[in-house]
């Protein structure tokens, strides 16, 4: 079938067919001039030989054939234009996409490998490498490979071989306490410990009263550890923040994870872990105070 | 007539004087019908205070495998013999080829106390170190504070944790081998 072209003075675009200009309407023409549609597109040229012949065009000296229209795949082929054949009835020119998407490809593996190297092992934003409380992105802790490079804007932390726990918040200064510190040899230490063995514990709200002090004389910072021993066994149910020297201690937080009790008494212990306030090391010296009476209320 | 009632008021202010050391304290409440009531309290002051002292040596021990010291100048090592070095600044003593560390606790209650102490090794202890307390800490008993008194020796109780045995190449690490746990009772669990 032979398409022949309406020459118009209308046309407001031009592409390349074999080298050649050809005017034509754009595409932009069209979806104006069709707003509801109504534009017949009967079939597509350009773009190599078509696995299918519906016609052939003449454009200048040279013959093209024509494709039914939507044979080419919309992915690899755009309408650069339309040549009028008839009223309302256009040939596409049909133009590759192909360098388009591989300029696109590109960008995205670029993209891609920028990410790679920003965010590569060692660098992905919340590694934490080791179990050290206080450790952030961008922190180095002891053990780390000399050359590694933290991950993260800002400046590095390091964290101290031996971080000590946060101060209690419910510490209170002992009142009273004149004791002096004991002289210790170098390396060693001392622990005072005043205590009660009398504690109570409300359920409603996870309260626990306890009475135990650290005196000034103690060279070290404590935390308590408290245990409920029921059948040999020993449960933890609250663990205090660091008491210095001078500091005591009457509540406790009964800890999420607790084992379920009920009203009544129960036995129990203090664990202490002994910190040098300077290095923050722990002593080897663990202290446990036993014979504790636990009074359990729902409140 | 006088005279007996001086007497029966002399023998009340003697009754009243008697109550004890405790604290009395006195409360009125607020008057109703045109009457004060007082309460009257007593404080026993006499619970039991728990005050316990731990006190150690350093509990750090060093090892010299016997390499002996660089000597830069002359290019050779000066020879040690291999064994366990006191630190003596920490209160440690070398007997017997062993470095002994002394710990002590002392009872400041107002009531005896027994502890048992124990050394026990951590999951992963150095190999070749042998340690070990210098006598049984089981259940010792420590009595009550002596009143007026806060340094007599009957409070306070020692022990050495001693330390031997060849640890070999481990003793260059550093490891911890583990650790010394002091119960405290206060009751007898004989």
């Amino acid at each position: 079938m032979q398409f022949n072209i309406h020459h118009s003075g209308d046309y407001d675009a031009n592409v390349s067919l074999k080298g050649r200009k050809v005017e034509c309407f754009s595409p932009k023409y069209i979806k104006n001039t069709y707003p509801q549609g109504g534009c017949k597109v009967l079939g597509e040229m350009g773009g190599g030989k078509a696995k299918k012949v519906l016609g052939t065009v003449q454009v200048g000296r040279e013959l093209h054939e024509v494709s039914p229209s939507g044979s080419k795949s919309r992915l690899f082929w755009r309408r650069a234009g339309y040549l009028q054949v008839g009223d309302d009835q256009y040939i596409a020119v049909m133009k590759s996409r192909l360098p388009f998407l591989i300029i696109l490809l590109a960008l995205i593996a670029v993209i891609i490998i920028l990410l790679c190297l920003l965010t590569g092992p060692g660098n992905t934003p919340g590694n934490t490498p080791s179990d050290n409380p206080g450790n952030t992105p961008g922190t180095v802790t002891p053990g780390d490979t000399p050359g590694d490079t933290p991950g993260g804007d800002g400046p590095i932390v390091i964290a101290p071989d031996h971080p000590l726990p946060p101060v209690d918040e419910n510490s209170q200064p002992i009142e009273g306490d004149t004791s002096e510190k004991a002289d210790v040899s170098e390396g060693g230490g001392s622990v005072s410990m005043i205590y009660s063995l009398d504690s109570s514990l409300t359920l409603s709200n996870g309260d626990i009263t306890i009475y135990f002090q650290n005196p000034n004389a103690s060279s070290h910072n404590v935390t308590v550890d408290m245990y409920i021993v029921s059948g040999g066994q020993e449960y933890l149910i609250a663990q205090s923040g660091l008491l210095e020297p001078g500091f005591g201690l009457t509540k406790l937080r009964m800890m999420t994870g607790a084992p379920t009790l009920s009203e009544g008494i129960y036995g129990g212990l203090f664990r202490l872990h002994c910190y040098d306030p300077v290095t923050g090391e722990q002593a080897m010296v663990v202290p446990e105070i036993t014979g504790l009476n636990i009074t359990v209320t729902n409140g | 007539m006088k005279k007996i009632v001086c007497i029966l008021l002399v023998v009340v202010m003697m009754f009243a004087l008697a109550i004890g050391a405790g604290a009395v304290t006195a409360t009125p409440s607020a008057p109703a019908n045109g009457e004060v009531t007082i309460t009257v309290e007593t404080q026993d002051n006499s619970g039991i205070v728990y005050s316990i002292n731990i006190e150690w040596d350093s509990l750090n021990f060093k090892y010299d495998n016997g390499t002996g010291t660089w000597l830069p100048a002359s290019h050779t090592y000066q020879q040690n013999d291999a064994g366990w070095v006191a630190n003596t600044s920490g209160g440690q003593e070398l007997v017997d080829s062993k470095v002994n560390s002394t710990v002590t606790v002392t009872n400041h209650s107002n009531a005896p106390i027994w502890y048992t102490a124990e050394y026990t090794k951590d999951g992963t202890p150095v190999a070749g170190v042998e340690v070990s307390l210098s006598s049984a800490q089981v259940n010792v008993n420590i009595p009550a504070g002596v009143v007026g008194d806060t340094s007599d020796p009957s409070n306070t109780k020692t022990f050495e944790v001693v330390v031997g045995g060849d640890p070999g190449e481990a003793a260059l690490n550093g490891e911890v081998d583990g650790n010394l746990t002091i119960t405290i009772f206060s009751t007898s669990q004989a």
